[in-house]
């Protein structure tokens, strides 16, 4: 008879991480699916097949990357790839792609996802980055010419608002939408639409939201803020412009607010500890969000926005540091100041926009012209929807 | 606002079942009995020598430096002597060794007492004397609490025993309706609050009709408490309660609190005279093999206890002196039932296999006290004492939930001890 001594507790929940993390493998597995069939309807059974070879391929890489480290570094190889959970990283950054990236050119970017993104700062848990941000942005960076050139899809909604600079005249969004047959943006909602491979369908994905959050996979603040604040914070910016209420709609569904809302903003590993840190945040990426959407080169701003942020969790963290009975009067006071600057500053950005539309272009004769006119060749950020 | 901070507890699978609809075995008296004498960690001095006779009721020790809780020997036979044994605490202390003649005869330890007709001071002296002290884990001295009841609101009888596996209070206050009513009137008394209430978990409906039934015409109201933990904890049930926080005593929320098993061992000495020496106790977990309720006397070897609940069910377990959450897993059974011990829980061994951490936060969303448990065990392993001070380690009460929550399976709760214990290193060194 053998008494042993473990510290108190003796008692544990029956959630485990790597529960949460095949909850989460279930949710992509969806989304991967929802796209293939859209692939394969929309442009053929060869785009639908490519969608899934896309994704065979990245998590192939990501389970031989994480095998081979843990070889390297003297640790049990099948215990150490399962416990660190590379291909989420691997179907996140594919479902981020676009359908014309290269096998070559993801499975490279996924390496690097995991090695730089993860591995060389001590593995799951321990990265500053989203691991599948950090590969998407290395992707879209150094293998943008590696697209293949074959596949032709049409324009992505995200590129082509970032034609008019993501601030336009009602006309102007209506006649494209329809000349670029996005339909509507009840169509829009449902997903069916090109755009990166994972990120269409708004109600596929907050679906999977609510299955997360049913779960206790997730918290739902990190989400809900986030796309709150890019839809509050562009319905504030498009009613300076005079916008219906088409315009934060549109900059919900289009690029990649519901997908990196959900499936990135909220890694754990890479946002704050504390809900409230988290609600900073996640309005922190929508502020970023809606300024690069409206004064950069890229067509959407959600990648980066996440990526700036992980760079600030420790800040947060720092920031919110304290006993949230004691110190919350404090705590709040410190988060409201914070939420209220970076809100102020992203609508002033969204004020000084120009509307753009065909008509204040003052050449094209009409407007399906205008909308016409812009070469594909211009989109070549197309997949690139994130950026 | 648990929206911005979480919920600060969790609900958790209490496994009551077990033990709560099997009847309460009185186990057969040990022939030897280890008094323990201590008192949370205050010494108690033994009022009787080797080679004494003691009765059922003999005042056998003391406590005597700032608080004063007087022991009494819960059998009748003879002192043989004061040995060093382990507690639960796993502290080295003395105990009172003493053998059983068996034959239970009694002493009137004190006389009873109406507390209607008492005066307060009368009642206060009478609590003092008969040893009462907080049976729910603390082993606190009841009359402390009731020295100065200043602007009291709200009197609380704590019977939620939102620890999982426990039923020996919900036992105890079926089994003793009529003694928890003498008790909880007599210290609603005590604290000159207008109203009083009982609490126990709103899913207890069998409890909560009869607790309605007896309290039904007095200044004692029921009120059902959400099934979470800690819902007993002071700080938790104030809070659900009177939605008030407070700093150090819940008496700055204008409550004072006792378990519902102290009125009961009150109401027992009000009525017959008889102080506190027997315990209702839950054995339960998947390691034994008849998980019940048992009345046992205090000194009682936790051994002895679970041999006859069956013993044990495999060769490898961990054996809780109390519920799984806040008692200590004490490697060896030698340990006795002292007067706040109201549980054992045994558990067949299992590994567990830890992964890293995923900086989830689940651990700080439920929180009772408020903390950041992931970001207190970052800073204890980076030593960091500013980060340390900020986070505001010394408000932890190591209820368990952030090891409970932690999908990552990492023993959360001891690291934060160890912040505790490195702090409180460095404020010595200083």
């Amino acid at each position: 008879m053998k008494l042993i001594y473990k510290p108190s507790p003796n008692y544990r929940s029956p959630q485990s991480t790597s529960g949460i993390m095949k909850d989460l493998t279930y949710c992509l597995i969806a989304v991967t699916i929802f796209s293939s069939l859209y692939y394969t309807m929309a442009f053929g059974s060869n785009l639908g097949l490519r969608v899934v070879l896309m994704m065979i391929t990245s998590v192939a890489s990501a389970l031989a990357t994480e095998a081979i480290w843990c070889k390297v570094t003297k640790q049990e190889v099948i215990k150490g790839v399962l416990t660190s959970y590379g291909w989420v990283t691997a179907m996140i950054l594919t479902l981020m792609s676009s359908i014309k990236v290269s096998y070559y050119a993801l499975a490279v970017s996924t390496v690097i996802a995991l090695v730089f993104g993860k591995l060389v700062f001590g593995g799951f848990g321990q990265n500053i980055f989203n691991p599948a941000a950090f590969g998407e942005a290395i992707l879209m960076n150094t293998f943008a010419g590696s697209n293949r050139t074959d596949i032709l899809t049409s324009a992505t909604p995200a590129a082509a608002m970032k034609s008019y600079g993501w601030m336009t005249t009602g006309d102007t969004f209506s006649t494209m939408m329809t000349s670029k047959g996005f339909g509507s943006l009840g169509q829009m909602f449902v997903g069916w639409y090109p755009s990166a491979i994972g990120s269409t369908s708004a109600l596929l994905i907050l679906l999977c939201l609510a299955y997360l959050v049913y779960r206790k996979d997730i918290d739902w603040q990190a989400s809900v803020f986030y796309i709150g604040t890019v839809f509050v914070l562009s319905l504030v910016i498009g009613l300076l412009h005079g916008q219906g209420i088409w315009y934060p709609i549109f900059q919900v569904l289009a690029g990649g607010v519901l997908f990196g809302g959900v499936f990135m903003l909220t890694d754990p590993v890479t946002s704050p500890v504390t809900i409230l840190g988290r609600i900073v945040f996640a309005v922190g990426a929508a502020c970023f969000t809606l300024i690069f959407r409206l004064r950069s080169n890229m067509p959407d701003g959600v990648l980066y926005s996440i990526l700036l942020m992980n760079m600030l969790t420790p800040a947060i963290d720092k920031m919110l540091e304290g006993s949230q009975i004691k110190d919350i009067a404090k705590l709040k006071k410190r988060a409201i100041i914070a939420i209220a600057c970076m809100a102020l500053v992203t609508i002033g950005v969204g004020a000084i926009a120009k509307t753009q539309s065909a008509a204040s272009t003052g050449n094209p004769a009409s407007v399906n012209e205008f909308a016409a006119a812009i070469p594909e060749s211009t989109i070549s950020w197309e997949g690139t929807d994130y950026e | 606002m648990p929206i911005i901070t979480g919920r600060m507890f969790q609900h958790l699978d209490g496994h009551k079942d077990l033990t709560n609809h099997t009847d309460v075995l009185t186990i057969k008296d040990p022939d030897v009995l280890y008094i323990p004498l201590m008192n949370g960690n205050a010494p108690c001095n033994p009022l009787v020598k080797v080679g004494d006779e003691v009765k059922v009721g003999t005042k056998i020790a003391e406590r005597n430096d700032h608080f004063y809780l007087p022991l009494f020997s819960p059998v009748s036979g003879t002192v043989t002597g004061i040995e060093k044994r382990m507690t639960t605490a796993m502290k080295m202390a003395d105990h009172l060794r003493i053998e059983n003649d068996h034959k239970n005869t009694e002493e009137q330890a004190f006389e009873p007492l109406d507390y209607e007709s008492a005066s307060n001071e009368e009642l206060l002296n009478f609590v003092k004397n008969a040893g009462m002290l907080g049976l729910g884990g603390a082993g606190f001295p009841t009359y402390v609490k009731f020295l100065k009841p200043e602007n009291v609101d709200l009197f609380i009888v704590n019977g939620v025993e939102c620890e999982p596996y426990l039923t020996a209070d919900y036992k105890n206050m079926l089994a003793n309706m009529d003694l928890l009513k003498v008790g909880s009137l007599a210290l609603l008394k005590l604290s000159q609050a207008k109203k009083g209430c009982i609490s126990v978990k709103e899913d207890k409906k069998d409890l909560i009709a009869e607790l309605q039934k007896t309290f039904a015409g007095t200044a004692i109201e029921v009120r059902p408490v959400p099934d979470i933990y800690p819902a007993g904890w002071e700080r938790t049930l104030v809070y659900l309660l009177t939605k008030k926080r407070y700093d150090r005593l819940p008496i700055e929320a204008g409550c004072i609190l006792n378990n519902a098993s102290t009125a009961i061992a009150l109401g027992n000495a009000l009525v017959n005279g008889k102080p506190i020496t027997r315990k209702y106790v839950t054995v339960s977990g998947d390691g034994v093999a008849n998980p019940q309720n048992v009345i046992v006397p205090i000194g009682m070897p936790a051994h002895d206890v679970v041999t006859a609940c069956g013993g044990y069910l495999s060769d490898e377990c961990v054996i809780c002196a109390g519920g799984p959450m806040m008692g200590t897993a004490v490697p060896n059974d030698t340990f006795v039932i002292g007067p706040a011990n109201n549980g054992l829980t045994i558990f067949v061994k299992k590994d567990e296999e830890s992964v890293k951490c995923l900086r989830c936060g689940k651990c700080t969303e439920s929180c009772p006290s408020g903390l950041q448990p992931v970001r207190i065990n970052a800073a204890e392993k980076t030593k960091n004492i500013e980060a340390l001070k900020n986070l505001d380690v010394a408000s932890c009460i190591e209820c368990g939930l952030c090891t409970y929550v932690c999908p990552s399976k990492l023993d959360v709760t001891e690291g934060i001890r160890r912040a505790k214990r490195y702090m409180a290193l460095m404020a010595k060194k200083k």
